[in-house]
């Protein structure tokens, strides 16, 4: 197996035939040289199966007002997350005034209950508390984190955040500039764009998906504070809610508090804009944005995805990983262990609710983007042909490993069955899903990996135009039109 | 069995409770135990860094980290990647001035292989190596340079910082990434001589943690590392303090739409007597929304984003204040802002409510940053390093919980005076103007 292994076993052969040949016994007695103990690092070790591994399952309750609630306790240490979702996210935000959800989201923690914003963050930060949130395509989340010992005060500051959000015209204003200046560096970073950039162009400018969440300047500007209070009173409805908790907490002692707390809030229910295919993309140009002397090519390629839920997601799942979800992936092995084009690949689903894409997405030297370009054409065509049974094992044991990894941290282990309970999934999914993946055969996954289809797919390189221009269309890339990000 | 045990109370002293001995070759080995999860985390810590490189060799440690994965006599090409990820496991490595770590993260039955891996490559990684390997990863690395520095806004502050702050020959005068030409200079028998110098038995520590039986790693341990030789280390010296910065003020253009200032000062070296003062004072003017740099700066609507650190390294630490004015706010009058509030601070110590805060943001960060496996491993590693024993957790706690506030006071006074500050500033370029890349 190793070159090692073989050099010793030929060291061996010439002791023991010396051994074999040493003179009768009236002759003196050779002193024979000991056999070299063997090498204890000659080879592998033999690695055992794996023992079977089963996932915590929620304890599944609900409040007075039917908010579901999951609770998954691990009072290993004395912290807990507790996870608040709706399914009003960026895809409430008005034509025109793309960023609203994000504005309210930023807003929302600028000041709630009887607290001005500083105050609101001062006693959150007194506490040894934490309060994220955002709003993303198809809905929007706020988190607590904390002491066990800041339970019931923190659900008080998280109750005041949801319900009674002050959103005064100071506070919205504060947080637009935060949030356009924020989104101004973003777009200095070529990876940011040309994920931006390829979302719009994949779903469309006007779709639910291809709005930027983050919004644009223009829609931020022209978010007023009315459209933020119009959004929160929309999106943040308990019809659709979820709270999901994690840590050194019980359902027994948490159900009282959160009713106490969030069961008197109103019924009532988004209304989400449908949300409509994604347009058919045959043989469409690589789409460029000029990004002057950039020393990377930030790529960004959307091919037709699953919805979340969708039957082929574990054959899907295991395909993708073995194209570019670990470092051995076939993507990374290729364009930076052998090529050393770049830091690193990735190739992923991005599945939403009403539809998804499968990506890759990478940072290529610019020098050496058309021949990257080739290489990675030639791995999908590679994919479509289906993968190993080394790399089924290899993506199913990736798989169980990323579930473990979730589950390290409360707050890992919250967000993880918060996407379950927020898309209408049994407190089982996360089980049947490790099921799913485990029992895929390495037949089943080639026919779901067509839609690894270039002539289906969104190409967008941003990158130093006067350069990586004229290679492509050297290498036979002619059908080029430059783009401006949204 | 818990891993980390804790009380309710923030003052108690936490522990992560673990057994350390040594090989007879010099390796520290320390077993900790958490059967939460089937998961084992290998980390190895190797006592070198970039501090460690010699003039005109700068980004080597790390360069040779990415080499470590280049395959040995017995597991060539990728084979380490492709063993470990055929079973689930995965692994990454960092490196810093003063340390290089890697780990190994999987199921419970990769273990045994976890260990051989590590042992393969602590044996014979340097007699393996080509310089195709070193070509490969010299791309890679130059790649990550551009990614992580060169591409990203406001990237080449931290290269510029080094030589601003430390004076030459200094080993912390270079980034640890390095520069383009330095790394274009490695060749194979600087890779052999460094492997042969640093990665050697007894200049490691090496952490098992997670779901595993301790008599049988015992003897695993043994059996692969045991006959690894112990080898002479180069010898070390260590610097002069320093307290004033090389440069007083650069700048640096770049392509970004506001301007960027930085702050930098000599500070308390990692774990040493004003090191956890820094910390709480960088947490007083820069952690969460209530500090007082966000609320005076961000909230006050003169600036975008406040970074505030304290970087404590073996031979030194800096401190470092960042800010990114608001659009039509001069960098001039955020420098004024900063300097009246570290004056202040000088002057009067902290609030108790303040320092309620600090407390209790400290205490559940820590708690939160060692809930995963690896970090706790890692964390054993780095107590290991810096101070002699793994077992610092509960005096690390500690020492932020006795912090006074008087004590942060006189550690601004001390170290953060205006004459003894470099200053770094980032200003906008149109693209072609750009400088500094490469």
């Amino acid at each position: 197996m190793s070159r090692s292994w073989a050099l010793g076993l030929l060291l061996c052969v010439p002791a023991l035939a010396f051994a074999r040949s040493k003179p009768p016994p009236s002759a003196p007695e050779p002193v024979v040289a000991p056999a070299p103990p063997p090498d204890p690092l000659a080879g592998p070790p033999v690695v055992l199966p794996a023992v079977a591994f089963v996932p915590p399952a929620p304890e599944a309750a609900a409040l007075t007002n039917q908010v579901p609630v999951w609770v998954i306790p691990s009072p290993t240490l004395p912290i807990f997350t507790i996870v608040v979702t709706v399914p009003g996210g960026s895809q409430l935000d008005a034509v025109g005034k793309e960023g609203t959800a994000a504005l309210a989201m930023e807003a929302m923690r600028h000041g709630a209950g009887a607290l001005s914003g500083p105050a609101f963050a001062a006693e959150v930060e007194r506490r040894g508390l934490t309060i994220d949130g955002a709003a993303g395509a198809d809905g929007s989340y706020l988190m607590l984190s904390g002491p066990s010992d800041q339970l019931a005060p923190g659900l008080d500051l998280l109750a005041d955040l949801v319900l009674r959000p002050q959103l005064k015209g100071g506070e919205v204003k504060k947080a637009r500039e935060l949030l356009i200046a924020g989104l101004q560096q973003n777009l200095a970073e070529p990876a940011y764009v040309a994920s931006r950039t390829a979302n719009a162009l994949y779903w469309g400018k006007d779709h639910p998906y291809g709005r930027p969440t983050d919004g644009t300047t223009v829609g931020l500007k022209k978010a007023a504070p009315g459209d933020v209070k119009r959004w929160h009173k929309a999106a943040w409805q308990s019809g659709g809610a979820t709270i999901t908790a994690a840590g050194d907490v019980s359902a027994t002692t948490l159900i009282p508090l959160l009713n106490a707390r969030f069961g008197a809030w109103a019924a009532g229910k988004a209304v989400l804009p449908s949300v409509p295919a994604a347009p058919a993309h045959v043989g469409e140009p690589i789409y460029l944005v000029d990004a002057p002397d950039s020393a990377q090519t930030g790529f960004y390629v959307a091919f037709p995805g699953l919805k979340i839920g969708a039957e082929a997601e574990a054959t899907t799942h295991v395909g993708t990983v073995a194209l570019g979800g670990t470092f051995t992936s076939r993507l990374n092995a290729l364009l930076r262990e052998k090529r050393g084009y770049t830091y690193g690949v990735r190739a992923a689903m991005e599945s939403m609710v009403g539809g998804g894409t499968l990506v890759v997405r990478t940072r290529i030297r610019t020098d050496v983007t058309a021949p990257a370009l080739v290489d990675l054409l030639g791995e999908l065509d590679g994919i479509r042909k289906g993968i190993t049974p080394e790399e089924l094992v290899k993506a199913q044991g990736a798989a169980r490993q990323d579930v473990v990894a979730s589950l390290e941290s409360q707050g890992g282990t919250a967000g993880l069955f918060a996407g379950y309970l927020s898309t209408g999934r049994p407190a089982s999914a996360l089980a049947a899903e490790m099921a799913a993946v485990a029992a895929v055969e390495t037949a089943a996954v080639a026919p779901a990996m067509g839609a690894w289809d270039q002539a289906k797919a969104v190409f967008v390189l941003v990158g130093d135009r006067k350069v990586i221009e004229p290679a492509l269309r050297e290498l036979g890339f002619t059908n080029l039109t430059v783009v401006v990000p949204p | 069995m818990l891993a980390l045990l804790l009380t309710a109370a923030w003052a108690s002293e936490p522990k992560i409770p673990f057994e350390r001995y040594e090989l007879s070759n010099g390796l520290q080995v320390i077993l900790m135990e958490d059967h939460h999860l089937p998961q084992v985390v290998v980390d190895t810590w190797y006592r070198v860094g970039s501090k460690d490189e010699v003039p005109g060799r700068s980004g080597f440690a790390h360069l040779f980290e990415h080499l470590m994965f280049m395959g040995t006599f017995r597991l060539p090409g990728s084979g380490f990647d492709k063993l470990m990820e055929a079973q689930g496991g995965w692994n990454n490595a960092w490196t810093m001035e003063d340390a290089t770590n890697y780990y190994d993260v999987g199921p419970p039955n990769l273990l045994e292989t976890f260990l051989w891996m590590e042992a393969d490559r602590m044996q014979q990684l340097g007699e393996a190596m080509t310089k195709e390997k070193l070509d490969l990863q010299r791309d890679v690395v130059r790649n990550e340079r551009r990614q992580s520095n060169e591409d990203r806004p406001y990237g080449m502050v931290e290269i510029e910082l080094t030589t601003a702050m430390f004076p030459p020959a200094h080993p912390y005068e270079h980034s640890v990434i390095g520069s383009h030409a330095d790394l274009e200079a490695a060749s194979v028998e600087d890779v052999q001589g460094f492997f042969s110098s640093w990665y050697v038995p007894n200049n490691a520590s090496l952490v098992v943690a997670g779901d595993f039986d301790p008599v049988t790693t015992r003897a695993w341990v043994e059996q692969y590392f045991g006959t690894l030789a112990r080898r002479d280390l180069p010898a070390r010296t260590a610097p002069a303090p320093t307290t004033r910065p090389q440069k007083a003020s650069v700048t640096i253009t770049d392509q970004v739409d506001f301007p960027q200032l930085n702050l930098f000062w000599h500070s308390p070296a990692k774990f040493e007597t004003g090191d956890a003062e820094m910390q709480l004072v960088a947490d007083l003017l820069g952690a969460g929304e209530s500090s007082r740099l966000y609320r005076r700066l961000v909230d006050g609507g003169f600036a975008q984003e406040v970074d505030v650190f304290q970087y404590g390294l073996q031979y030194g630490g800096v401190f470092g204040v960042s800010v990114i004015p608001m659009a039509g706010v001069s960098v001039e009058k955020i420098e004024g802002m900063v300097t009246e509030e570290l004056l202040l601070l000088a002057n009067a110590p902290p609030t108790p409510q303040e320092m309620e805060r600090l407390r209790n943001q400290h205490a559940i960060g820590t708690f939160e940053e060692l809930e995963p496996l690896q970090n706790r491993a890692e964390s054993l590693n780095r107590y290991w390093a810096y101070t002699g024993t793994p077992d610092w957790l509960g005096k690390d706690v500690a020492r932020f919980a006795a912090a006074k506030p008087e004590a942060l006071s006189a550690a601004v006074a001390a170290w953060l005076k205006a004459d003894l500050a470099s200053r770094i500033v980032v200003t906008p370029e149109p693209p072609a103007a750009v400088e500094v890349k490469q």
